[in-house]
């Protein structure tokens, strides 16, 4: 990293000498067209020997279905299909292996859909209740239709997912025990993997102050922070609010509630305040002391 | 020895050590195979199984970033090694039947490593990994690090089917307290590196970057760490070359893969009858066999239930909009009708004309004016040719809207309705006769 002023490293990568290949007189850092085209035809060949299927994972999302323009170019996220070419060596299994995602893919699918209900929840509240004009009303009427299409896409890709899911399963190995990180753990610093050169590079990053160096720390700590705070309120909803379906009366339950309040709606930070609001009896003064009315709470 | 007669004579010859040789260097240091091991799978020989099935268990658990020891026992390593290529979607169920003492199988392995070779780009990912960081480096990466799916805290609270939200409480104070301390390492660690590279600046050989790194500062101090920079250094430029090597070598490696799949295809004719009943290994019932699968199975559902609510929420907003575009229509379709029942009474010609230009379009939908689908419906037909029936009316002006001059025939408005009929925005006006 760098103070300001610096560009970026590529001409760095121009001064190292190239590494010598003995055997080929062009230094081309890729092989040559007549390697290309011999390996394409060695992958064919392997293909066939392998009775190989390449299986591309269409979605039910291609088609929009919405005519709504605001949100047309925004929903990408349940169209990110990973349209893949699988080559798994299979033998002849009748089976319809082909077409299923591996479950690296049904990880990553998910991974996309993971967000979509956010996105399409700030999507329908964008959405003002009134129009002054109607052809915007009937255009705000077109984008919550096309945003429900969407919905209904994402359900049906859900559970194809889950087929997927459960078919894998059915061929899963035993993983008793640790099986340590599950998903690929991410490259740090290179995003995607891809098969050229290129992400062997690593990019320069310069930064012209000690603030602008802090505020990149202090906003990843923060992205992490995030996403740790979601996956809790996530898991804490599922257990917390079980808790607080009616049941027969319990002792202390102000507590518990206030405390659940304090989890799931303040993040833990602020206690709301409780107040006995007890009716005075007829000698005008209230059934319990202050002070026990506290403790009970 | 029959198969290698039968083989591609000569032109392989030479180039074909040179290719195994050249991956094999090509491989990170822990990593590397001989030769041999691979030459003997080809020949499925059992010497080879124990080494191949530790070279998958050491490169996939670096894919997934996870740990391992030396002293890892084969049983672990050969579950990680079948879990981890069916995670990646390796369809050979031969694999998975090899046998857990990791005793045989080496061909099925060399299938499976060239298999991970081509699908996962398995080198290129792993010298991305394991670069030698000699810069500062830090990441911009916002990937969610995966939340392991360990289940202790649930446990622990959970063992009397009580929920104890105190504990809660407390560990969430405890979680904020860490997250406080992290942040303000994280400030230190900053400040402690601009430091080092604003001292430093200027000094480097390199004026692209001008500073040091904190490796290199640490270099000045202790010279005698050079000798290992060095060799690490040197190690992966050795790998960096093997590796452009391998890829000019490939096509041989492939062209004798193909001969091993033939010498498969051949044998595997004979063991047809086994894969029958692998497939059905596994109950339907038995899905939660994988925390792995647990996980998703939970993201799953959770994100079932949220897009259901949402379902549920717009299937009520829509339908309540819709009812009020309806009442809304239903007023101004009586509107239009009334307005052209008065034209005709008065002996007016109404007259219809697509619109001049589009931006006469928006100045039409001003609130006094319309937006409509069905006044078709009020019987207005006779207004449109017969063959023009299809075609919808959306907007109508009064006679004196018009911008003067006649309109002309330009400019079809023409958009797409929801059912994908194309409808047409229309004039209409009254020419009083």
């Amino acid at each position: 990293m760098l103070p300001a002023g610096r560009g970026r490293r590529d001409d760095e990568e121009g001064e190292r000498p190239h590494p010598q290949t003995c055997s080929s007189t062009d230094h081309e850092d890729r092989p040559s067209p007549k390697e290309l085209e011999e390996l394409e035809l060695l992958n064919r060949a392997l293909e066939k020997a392998l009775k190989v299927r390449k299986s591309i994972l269409k979605t039910p999302l291609e088609a929009q279905g919405a005519t709504g323009q605001k949100w047309a170019g925004e929903a990408h996220a349940p169209k990110k299909a990973e349209e893949q070419q699988l080559l798994v060596p299979v033998k002849d299994v009748p089976e319809c292996r082909k077409l299923t995602p591996s479950p690296a893919e049904i990880e990553e699918e998910l991974r996309g859909l993971q967000d979509v209900p956010s996105y399409l929840r700030q999507y329908v509240e964008a959405e003002p209740a009134d129009h002054p004009t109607l052809q915007g009303e009937y255009e705000s009427l077109l984008t919550l239709e096309g945003l429900q299409t969407t919905v209904c896409q994402c359900l049906q890709k859900l559970q194809l997912l889950r087929t997927a899911l459960e078919s894998q399963l059915r061929l899963c190995p035993d993983c008793t025990g640790d099986v340590g990180s599950c998903s690929p753990a991410c490259v740090p610093a290179r995003g995607q993997t891809c098969d050229n050169a290129d992400m062997l590079a690593v990019p320069l990053l310069c930064y012209s102050s000690l603030q602008e160096l802090r505020d990149l720390f202090a906003l990843k700590l923060q992205v992490s922070m995030l996403h740790q705070e979601i996956a809790l309120q996530k898991v804490m909803m599922a257990e917390l609010l079980p808790v607080l379906e009616p049941r027969p009366f319990l002792e202390g339950s102000a507590g518990l509630f206030r405390a659940i309040h304090t989890q799931l709606c303040e993040g833990g930070q602020h206690f709301p305040v409780l107040v006995s609001d007890e009716l005075l009896d007829s000698a005008g003064e209230p059934p319990t002391s202050p002070a026990q009315s506290q403790r009970q709470l | 020895m029959r198969q290698q007669q039968r083989e591609q004579p000569r032109q392989r010859g030479p180039a074909l050590p040179a290719a195994v040789g050249a991956l094999c260097r090509a491989l990170p240091p822990r990593a590397r195979p001989a030769p041999d091991t691979l030459r003997r799978a080809r020949f499925d020989r059992p010497q080879a199984s124990l080494d191949f099935w530790r070279l998958l268990y050491v490169l996939l658990k670096q894919i997934h970033g996870g740990r391992w020891t030396e002293s890892d026992a084969i049983g672990d390593q050969v579950r990680f090694v079948k879990w981890a290529l069916w995670y990646h979607g390796y369809g050979r169920p031969q694999l998975q039947q090899l046998p857990a003492d990791g005793s045989a199988g080496s061909r099925e392995l060399l299938l499976a490593f060239s298999w991970l070779l081509h699908s996962l780009h398995l080198l290129e990912q792993l010298l991305a990994r394991n670069r030698v960081q000699t810069g500062d480096e830090t990441s911009v990466c916002t990937c969610e690090d995966a939340v392991p799916s360990s289940q202790e805290g649930a446990g622990e609270a959970g063992a009397e089917d009580r929920v104890d939200v105190r504990y809660l409480q407390w560990l969430n104070g405890r979680l904020r307290l860490q997250w406080r301390a992290l942040h303000a390492q994280h400030q230190e660690h900053c400040k402690l590196l601009h430091k080092i590279h604003l001292f430093t600046s200027g000094s480097h050989m390199d004026q692209n970057l001008g500073h040091f790194s904190v490796t290199e500062t640490d270099l000045t101090r202790q010279p005698e760490k050079y000798k290992q920079l060095l060799q690490l250094l040197e190690s992966e430029t050795m790998q960096l070359e093997a590796f452009l090597e391998w890829k000019q070598l490939e096509p041989v490696y492939w062209q004798w893969m193909e001969t091993v799949l033939d010498n498969m295809a051949e044998e595997g004719n004979m063991c047809e009858s086994q894969d029958a009943h692998v497939e059905k290994r596994r109950l339907p019932e038995e899905i939660s066999c994988c925390p792995w699968a647990d996980r998703l199975a939970g993201q799953m559902d959770r994100l079932s239930r949220e897009l259901l609510a949402l379902q549920e929420q717009l299937q009520q907003l829509v339908a309540q909009r819709k009812a009020a575009w309806g009442q809304k229509i239903g007023v101004l379709v009586d509107r239009i009708a009334d307005q052209l029942t008065e034209w005709k009474l008065a002996g007016c010609q109404i007259k219809k004309d697509l619109p001049k230009s589009s931006k006469g379009i928006c100045s039409i939908w001003s609130p006094e004016q319309l937006s409509v689908e069905l006044l078709m419906r009020k019987g207005i037909e006779e207004l449109a040719a017969p063959q023009e029936q299809l075609l919808e009316v959306h907007g109508w002006l009064g006679p004196d809207a018009w911008d003067g001059g006649e309109p002309t025939e330009i400019n079809q408005n023409i958009h797409q309705r929801e059912d994908g009929k194309e409808g047409q925005f229309w004039l209409l006006w009254a020419v009083p006769a």
